[in-house]
């Protein structure tokens, strides 16, 4: 009796959708479904917060992805633009702390100092890649509005998950 | 000739030229923005106080000119009296132009020079204590402002 039952109900929504569909429908739409998955994130998306603002036409050198990098200066943690990130924006998946620590930089370029914020990137574990410690008029912890040892992500929406550091100009000393 | 005027200063904007930040501003940014952040908005969800829009109102109550001195960012940040007065002036004017009473006098470097001596230890509290002073000034500001 169930069988019976089971039997024809089976049987009814296999004609059904041998009728409705084409041989090779579904292999068609999950393409186009995985092609989207793949194209989606290539989309240029608006990701607010995730870029810091930055003074224009700063005379350059070196690589941002390297621990020597002039802008670095001060810095003690993992390098963003190493994380999938870049030297001002946050890798997809964090989110940037707004409350940060701020040093300044000599540019050996122009030789003038340069002021830098050292926002985190916070919400996932520590990236792991480009470690970089330098510390130059880094603070002890007692000093804190000037220590790099603390988790700056603990002051961020995304709490004290700690990912990776950027190293963002937004003034230059006279 | 208001093109060419147009052009040399599009022209002058686009250049190389990078801009020295404001010795007051540069203060702001290495002893305060941290937390306070660019705009003042501070983060109260982590006990940042706001200083956009609402710093001035501290002037309006008993001891809150005090106050703005004594709490601990001011009182013991790295500036110098000089230094500090210039960036708290310049903070009010900034952050909290519209808030600020109208016999407003700026701090003057003698006066933070003394204020600072004594920092407050219950910061907290004193807080509390002049939110809640604040809270009832603006009640009676709207209350009379509420008659014709």
């Amino acid at each position: 009796m169930l069988h019976n039952w089971l039997d024809k109900f089976t049987e009814n929504s296999t004609r059904n959708r041998a009728r409705l569909s084409s041989r090779r429908g579904f292999l068609q739409k999950f393409g186009f479904f995985l092609l989207g998955v793949g194209v989606y994130p290539l989309m240029p998306v608006f990701r607010n917060g995730a870029f810091a603002e930055e003074a224009i036409n700063i005379p350059e050198s070196g690589d941002p992805n390297d621990c020597n990098y002039w802008r670095h200066c001060a810095i003690d943690g993992f390098l963003c633009g190493c994380c999938g990130g870049s030297v001002t924006s946050c890798p997809p998946g964090t989110v940037v702390s707004d409350i940060t620590w701020i040093g300044t930089c000599r540019n050996p370029e122009d030789g003038r100092d340069y002021v830098i914020s050292y926002n985190d990137c916070c919400g996932k574990s520590g990236c792991g890649s480009c470690g970089c410690q330098r510390d130059e008029g880094d603070t002890p912890i007692y000093r804190p509005q000037n220590s790099n040892n603390l988790n700056w992500c603990s002051g961020s929406q995304a709490d004290v998950p700690y990912h990776c550091s950027l190293s963002v100009v937004i003034g230059v000393k006279e | 000739m208001h093109l060419r005027c147009i052009f040399a200063i599009v022209a002058f904007m686009l250049s190389g030229w990078v801009y020295a930040t404001e010795p007051v501003q540069f203060d702001y940014m290495m002893n305060c923005q941290g937390c306070h952040l660019p705009n003042g908005e501070g983060f109260p969800a982590r006990n940042v106080p706001k200083v956009k829009d609402h710093m001035g109102k501290f002037l309006s109550v008993d001891d809150g000119r005090e106050f703005l001195i004594r709490v601990p960012g001011s009182a013991q940040s790295d500036l110098n009296d000089e230094r500090l007065t210039a960036v708290i002036n310049w903070m009010l004017a900034t952050f909290s132009a519209n808030e600020l009473p109208p016999n407003f006098q700026p701090y003057t470097v003698a006066e933070v020079s003394r204020l600072r001596q004594n920092p407050l230890i219950d910061v907290k509290g004193a807080r509390e204590i002049l939110m809640s002073r604040i809270e009832k000034t603006e009640q009676r500001k709207q209350r009379t402002g509420d008659q014709p």
